[in-house]
């Protein structure tokens, strides 16, 4: 797992940039703050204004979009790499479907688990996952076809998440911010099971990044080198669901920064390892991210709309993009 | 040396291999030919363990497939498959993948991999692009780099999966020289090829595959007298003159 200088100060650069726009998150929003409004937390807590709607609000808010910016990228990479498709994410395949049906699920039959939710949205990405990848390979596994099933397995979890909304109106305290996903009254609370799943997917990923970057040479390559195809593609599967589960658990159903995010790293560090590629992508993700609900929250100040409908606008003309300026060998 | 003893296979309920029994000893080019679809690249998958046979059973070196783990089995057997990716990474990188069956945790390579691969590269005659993206590099100099990752695998045993498809003469004719320098260090070497001149001139046997089962498996001039390319291929095979390739150095 040798790192490279110069994506060492990539991944350094990236983190800045990051750094740079927490800090403009917590400072910008319907309220603004200077730098000593910001500095007065450290003295005087939650006691003033400022330290309040700093402390509850806008810095759960952060780690909200830093965790599923992060985890949405690196599942995103994850699957893209396993499944050899450039188009796919977990958007679009179904991953976030999946687990939005399991959480509005475990959120209308079980109100007071919070802890089961990253758990059951892990379980409804991962049955999305291979129903897709089922039917892809049933029907010869192309490229094109993945997408198509991805889509078809989407529409049939969000027709089930409509279904369990129709019966449990209350299940979730806003179906739009859901629907488009947003970080809107997210607390510490919620996010500390999924911070868990992430960090552990991450770390797992960044462990194992050698198997991905041989599962990325194809499936006859991989297997003449002696690594347990089947057996790591699940592996990365499972934990790329267990990603966007955890995203999808407090954020709803943001698409597309897994499809964009892994795109952006590898066109900054090309031909880099997937070890140096993985912390390009998930710190990315996460500036990406803040940056998207910086935008969300001030564009149209003070009115505030989901974050999924600013990155759908980025998303959309991205994936048409991709569709028509990829090789098309790729895509087929 | 690979052996193969009545062997039945494929992909779940379609049989693609039937009862086919053959070797590929060291020291050796052997060519395996047969019209497409006849079960060539899935007896060669089947030789490195990726389709499991439903009867019948493989050995190499002496030793049952079966017994062998992932790994341990990557270490003797390493095969170029036909389809092969245009992954985001360089030739280096990819040459360095060679050595993957060969590193422990925390797949840190050590200098002597490095020296492996850069040794590779260099027999390939891909080193000088070595710092290239794949995707930057012909389809011959992308050849190469697999090539080299394949010798850096070091692997007693290769099996090539119609390598010269897509291959200009000059890239073709590089790849039968280090196929001859492979045979000559002792390694057992087999091949798939669909251009019959060059299988009947570097072969030292030929085996004939129809429909998932061996025609023949001789010496190239016996092969040629026993008419089994014209029933397998349902062509007439008529040789005018001798081919001659020059190798060059």
């Amino acid at each position: 797992m040798k790192i490279h200088k110069r994506n060492i100060i990539f991944i350094i650069a990236i983190f800045f940039v990051l750094l740079f726009f927490s800090v403009v998150s917590i400072l910008t929003g319907v309220v603004r703050f200077s730098f000593s409004d910001f500095g007065e937390i450290f003295s005087k807590g939650t006691q003033t204004m400022a330290g309040k709607i700093i402390f509850y609000i806008r810095i759960p808010r952060l780690f909200a979009a830093i965790l599923a910016g992060a985890a949405l990228s690196v599942a995103g990479f994850l699957i893209q790499t396993v499944l050899a498709n450039p188009l796919a994410s977990p958007g679009i395949i179904g991953v976030n479907s999946g687990a939005g049906l399991f959480s509005v699920a475990c959120m209308a039959l079980f109100p007071q688990k919070i802890a089961l939710l990253p758990f059951a949205a892990f379980a409804g990405g991962m049955l999305a996952v291979f129903l897709v990848y089922s039917i892809a390979l049933k029907t010869g596994a192309s490229r094109i076809t993945l997408i198509l099933s991805g889509a078809a397995i989407s529409s049939l979890m969000s027709a089930g998440t409509n279904t369990i909304l129709t019966f449990f109106p209350d299940a979730i305290s806003s179906y739009s911010s859901f629907q488009h996903g947003g970080f809107a009254g997210v607390s510490i609370n919620t996010l500390i099971y999924p911070a868990a799943v992430i960090f552990a997917g991450i770390f797992l990923t960044i462990i194992f990044s050698a198997e991905l970057d041989i599962i990325g040479l194809g499936e006859n390559m991989a297997f003449s080198l002696g690594l347990n195809v089947k057996f790591y593609r699940l592996f990365f599967l499972a934990i790329a669901s267990a990603l966007a589960g955890a995203a999808v658990s407090f954020a709803g159903l943001i698409g597309f920064v897994g499809l964009i995010v892994p795109h952006m790293a590898r066109f900054l560090i090309k031909g880099a390892a997937k070890s140096e590629l993985l912390p390009v992508c998930s710190l990315l993700g996460a500036a990406f991210l803040t940056l998207c609900d910086l935008a969300a929250r001030t564009i149209f100040s003070p009115f505030e709309f989901p974050v999924g409908i600013v990155i759908s606008f980025l998303g959309v003309p991205f994936f048409l993009w991709l569709l028509f300026n990829k090789e098309k060998g790729e895509l087929k | 040396m690979i052996e193969i003893n009545h062997l039945f296979g494929g992909y779940s309920s379609f049989e693609v291999v039937k009862d086919v029994s053959l070797a590929f000893p060291d020291g050796q080019i052997s060519v395996l030919i047969g019209p497409n679809g006849s079960g060539k690249s899935t007896l060669f998958s089947m030789c490195c363990g990726m389709i499991p046979p439903k009867k019948g059973d493989i050995f190499i070196d002496g030793k049952s497939l079966k017994e062998f783990s992932r790994k341990e089995c990557a270490k003797k057997i390493a095969m170029l498959s036909q389809y092969r990716a245009i992954p985001d990474m360089t030739a280096e990188r990819l040459v360095l993948h060679g050595r993957f069956p060969w590193l422990g945790y925390p797949r840190v390579y050590c200098k002597d991999d490095i020296t492996i691969a850069q040794n590779a590269m260099e027999r390939t005659g891909i080193l000088e692009k070595s710092k290239s993206l794949l995707s930057h590099l012909s389809g011959g100099e992308r050849q190469k780099a697999y090539l080299a990752m394949l010798l850096a695998q070091n692997a007693n045993n290769i099996l090539f999966d119609e390598p010269s498809t897509y291959l200009d003469i000059s890239c073709t004719l590089e790849l039968l020289k280090i196929l001859l320098e492979l045979k000559n260090e002792g390694k057992c070497i087999a091949a798939i090829f669909h251009d019959l001149g060059a299988a009947l001139k570097i072969a030292d046997k030929i085996a004939v595959i129809k429909d998932g089962k061996i025609l023949i498996d001789a010496a190239p001039k016996k092969v040629i007298k026993s008419g089994a390319i014209e029933e397998a291929f349902n062509v007439r095979l008529k040789l005018s003159r001798q081919y001659e390739f020059c190798i060059a150095q």
